[in-house]
């Protein structure tokens, strides 16, 4: 016997506490009487004395604790269960966005009527969707019927198929020699897994065209250049409508004839800078990527500095100039990017960045640098990829430890330093390089270290880096909230809240096509407002896709010995539970 | 010699009660010896207490010559009856007459109040135990010897016992809650001059409360019943209680008995009140 809720045998307490009530009503009021004839008639019970009525009070006491110990087993869940023998298949769906490609009927509608044709009520599933990570959809061990309603609402959708991943963890649910169905629209990707696939494809070549790319950009004071890219995924070249819409306004409408591998390049332009601007190719095989949002710019401009660097200022303004969204400012408390000799420079938050430098004047020992002796640190955004040949690098030598993490040294000696700030201050960068006697500004690595600093900085400040992400893409949020509004927030898609949350996440991950807003209760507008298009050229590619016929029926299974509730034993215990109630109330 | 280890409570107060009161006559005395209490029947003692007409058959002894001289018309001289009663005490010493300490003295203080003015009135007194089978004894003291003894029911010792079937005073103390028909026990005391039962109860045997939930156990046979005193269940046993009552004193009053409640909780004033009432005593 097995109990499925064994806190439920606190029931049995119950048993001790008749017996306890049982013993104590006993013990009532006695009143010692000269003869009871004349009460006779009040008597609610017969008088004990006779063996026939305490057999009766014992049979009320007994049906009692019979009730109480059945509805004990109830409580609990008892059972007696039986050992049932089932197959179990592993079934592995093809889980990327091609299954959604249509013909006459889509792909997934082809597994579905394969897999529903093909399941047995008697056989035990575990259906695994394989998609940019396996997610199982049915089971482990569902029946047929649990099986066909985890397909019907099964909508494949992710950018690929990791076919590795998804037969690992349905190796986790498979003995011996037991193949995995997989199916797909394509054979291709699963002919590795020869041995142990068992390949069903259910595709068919199918010419389809996609918007691969598409963004957008401030290229003007309101107006901005939107800019895609079509490709035709087909033998034959293909003729298509590309439609732009802001709300229900028609912006752009196009012809277009693709030809099969040259990507179509288009570009227009629009005064819908506040307005979501929604692209539209003709309906073909895959509507998915037929569709393009693309979210208004958020523009973050970074603001720069120069303080006390009056040689090299000039060098600084023309690498700031040269950077889309920054600009000089003269005052530094509006600054994010700030470059000083000042090594106590203050600053007002955690977006800014102070570079620092030391003062020509020193009277510390000087060392020099080349570009070829440099020593890089390149998993920093600003200082990778930096061209450092044939730049000399003067610095102040350092006897002492480095104030920071090293980012480009010399040997030993530090030469941009990343300096350990303060929680919630500003970050110090110390650039050993005295500006006076260098040739750094003249080189090609000037214009490209401002720059770098710059994108770093703007990556700091609040908000999102751009509006427009790819399916499967992580999507770093870096919001601030307002600290004085509620701490909920939630994600929106589509118009429709998919998630809520108390604290907010850095990144989002995972996320189906769509337009999300991300919010914070009490307040207006949105914090972020972004979009996820398909741009999956690999789903997109409908050209080999193929069609395969399983051998269903010499597709090895694994028995299963599965132990099921008996509801027989439930329905005996409620019975009892009821029977014994009456016979109490009877003799009571 | 009596038992006296036990004393009987307030016992002063009964002398000075049984000096007050007198022990109510019957209107008719069969068979009982001529004695020195004058009866309230027409007798043959000295004492003159009225005259009437003669007729055949009047003894011609107490015709009034002077007065047949005077009028001319025969008369008998009458003169008052000298009697000597018999009294029989019967103390009900069952188990159910010491439920509670109140309702034995008051049982006790009855006996020997009774016995009290049976020798008064230089009555041949009795005393019987009837929860000893109507064992005799000879002074109410010796009833506060010994315990108390279950019975069932005191009617067969009665049926089968020889005072049932003489005449005389036979005063009955007990709490008459044991099954019987009222007409069965006064027909038991056919033969008596006068039947006196003293029905002596506890204070919940006679008005009981409500109280709910209670176990009423039966001092005699000890069977208990488990039974919620509520309003309709105190009705019912009060309405059966006063049936007994009203049974046993219309058959009394048929035969010249009568018969008196008595509650232990009562005072001994409250207790000769309704000795008084119910014409037992008389002062």
């Amino acid at each position: 016997m097995v109990f499925h809720n064994p806190w439920g045998l606190l029931a049995l307490l119950s048993i001790p506490a008749i017996l306890g009530l049982h013993f104590f009503r006993t013990h009532r009021e006695v009143r010692r009487v000269g003869g009871l004839h004349l009460w006779d008639f009040a008597r609610t019970r017969l008088p004990v004395g006779n063996r026939f009525d305490r057999l009766m009070r014992s049979l009320a006491l007994l049906f009692q604790l019979l009730a109480a110990l059945s509805m004990s087993l109830l409580i609990a869940g008892a059972d007696l269960p039986t050992a049932r023998v089932n197959r179990h298949h592993a079934v592995v769906l093809d889980n990327s966005l091609s299954m959604q490609a249509r013909a006459t009927r889509t792909m997934a509608d082809r597994a579905r009527d394969l897999l529903g044709d093909w399941m047995d009520s008697r056989d035990r599933y575990t259906v695994i969707a394989a998609g940019t990570r396996p997610e199982i959809l049915a089971g482990p061990f569902a029946g047929r019927d649990e099986a066909l309603d985890a397909l019907a609402r099964w909508v494949p959708s992710e950018p690929a198929c990791d076919v590795e991943a998804a037969v690992n963890l349905a190796g986790k649910f498979v003995t011996g020699d037991e193949r995995i169905l997989f199916v797909s629209d394509e054979v291709a990707h699963a002919r590795a897994y020869g041995e142990t696939l068992e390949i069903a494809a259910v595709g068919t070549p199918e010419p389809n065209a996609a918007i691969d790319f598409a963004d957008r950009t401030r290229v003007a004071e309101g107006r901005d250049r939107v800019f895609l890219t079509l490709r035709a995924y087909a033998s034959l070249s293909c003729r298509t409508t590309l439609r732009a819409f802001s709300g229900t306004r028609s912006v752009f409408e196009q012809d277009v004839e693709v030809q099969p591998d040259q990507p179509k390049q288009m570009t227009f332009e629009t005064d819908q800078v506040g307005s979501i601007v929604r692209l539209e190719i003709s309906a073909d095989s895959l509507e998915a990527d037929n569709v393009a949002i693309l979210p208004p710019v958020r523009i973050k401009t970074v603001r720069a500095c120069v303080e006390g660097l009056d040689l090299v200022a000039k060098h600084f303004l023309q690498a700031v100039a040269a950077v889309p969204y920054a600009r000089m400012t003269g005052d530094p408390a509006e600054a994010e990017l700030v470059f000083t000799t000042r090594a106590d420079y203050e600053s007002r938050g955690a977006n800014v960045r102070i570079y620092e430098m030391p003062s020509p004047e020193t009277t510390e020992k000087v060392g020099l640098a080349l570009g070829r002796d440099l020593l890089i640190d390149h998993r920093n955004t600003i200082t990778d990829n930096l061209p450092f040949e044939g730049v000399l690098w003067p610095y102040v030598e350092y006897e002492k430890r480095p104030p920071g993490r090293l980012l480009v040294s010399c040997g030993a000696q530090p030469l941009i330093v990343e300096i350990a700030s303060q929680p919630g201050g500003a970050k110090r960068i110390l650039f050993n390089l005295l500006y006076d006697r260098t040739n750094v500004f003249r080189q090609s690595f000037w214009p490209v270290l401002v720059q770098n600093a710059i994108e770093e900085c703007r990556d700091a400040m609040p908000g999102l880096s751009r509006t427009v992400f790819r399916l499967g893409e992580s999507i770093p949020l870096n919001l601030r909230p307002d600290a004085d509004s509620p701490a909920r927030f939630s994600l929106v898609r589509d118009g429709r809240a998919v998630a809520e949350y108390s604290d907010l996440p850095e990144v989002l991950a995972s996320l189906p096509a769509g337009v999300y807003e991300v919010r914070q209760d009490g307040t207006q507008p949105a914090l972020a407002v972004f979009s996820v298009n398909v741009y999956a050229p690999g789903e997109s590619n409908l050209q080999a896709m193929e069609t395969r016929e399983p051998d269903l029926a010499g597709l090895e299974a694994a028995t299963v010995v599965r132990a099921e509730s008996n509801r027989m034993l439930y329905y005996a215990a409620l019975l009892a539970v009821i029977l014994f109630a009456a016979l109490n109330w009877r003799y009571e | 010699m009596a038992d006296r280890s036990r004393e009987i409570p307030e016992r002063a107060a009964i002398e000075a009660y049984a000096i007050r009161y007198d022990l109510c006559l019957p209107e008719r005395q069969a068979a009982s010896l001529i004695g020195e209490l004058a009866g309230k029947r027409t007798g043959s003692s000295v004492e003159y207490q009225d005259r009437k007409d003669y007729v055949l058959g009047d003894d011609v002894r107490h015709i009034d010559w002077r007065a047949y001289a005077r009028n001319d018309r025969l008369t008998v001289k009458l003169y008052r009856e000298e009697i000597c009663p018999t009294v029989d005490i019967v103390i009900d010493t069952s188990r159910s007459m010491s439920i509670a300490d109140d309702k034995s003295v008051r049982r006790h203080q009855l006996g020997y109040l009774f016995y009290l003015l049976a020798q008064k009135i230089n009555a041949v007194t009795r005393l019987y135990d009837l929860g000893r089978n109507l064992a005799p004894v000879r002074t109410p003291f010796d009833l506060l010897a010994g315990e108390d003894r279950r019975q069932d029911s005191p009617l067969p010792a009665l049926e089968n016992a020889p005072l049932a079937r003489r005449a005389g005073i036979k005063i009955l103390v007990s709490d008459f809650l044991f099954p019987f028909a009222p007409e069965d026990l006064v027909r038991l005391f056919r033969a008596s001059d006068r039947l006196v039962l003293v029905q002596v109860l506890s204070r919940f045997e006679d008005d009981p409360g409500v109280e709910g939930e209670v176990r009423l156990e039966d001092a005699e046979t000890e069977q208990f019943l488990d039974l919620a005193l509520n309003r309709a269940t105190v009705e019912g046993y009060r309405s059966r209680l006063n049936r007994l009552r009203n049974d046993l004193e219309r058959r009394l009053l048929l035969v010249g008995g009568t018969m008196a409640i008595v509650r232990d909780s009562d005072s001994l004033e409250e207790t000769m009140r309704r000795l008084s009432v119910a014409r037992i005593v008389e002062i």
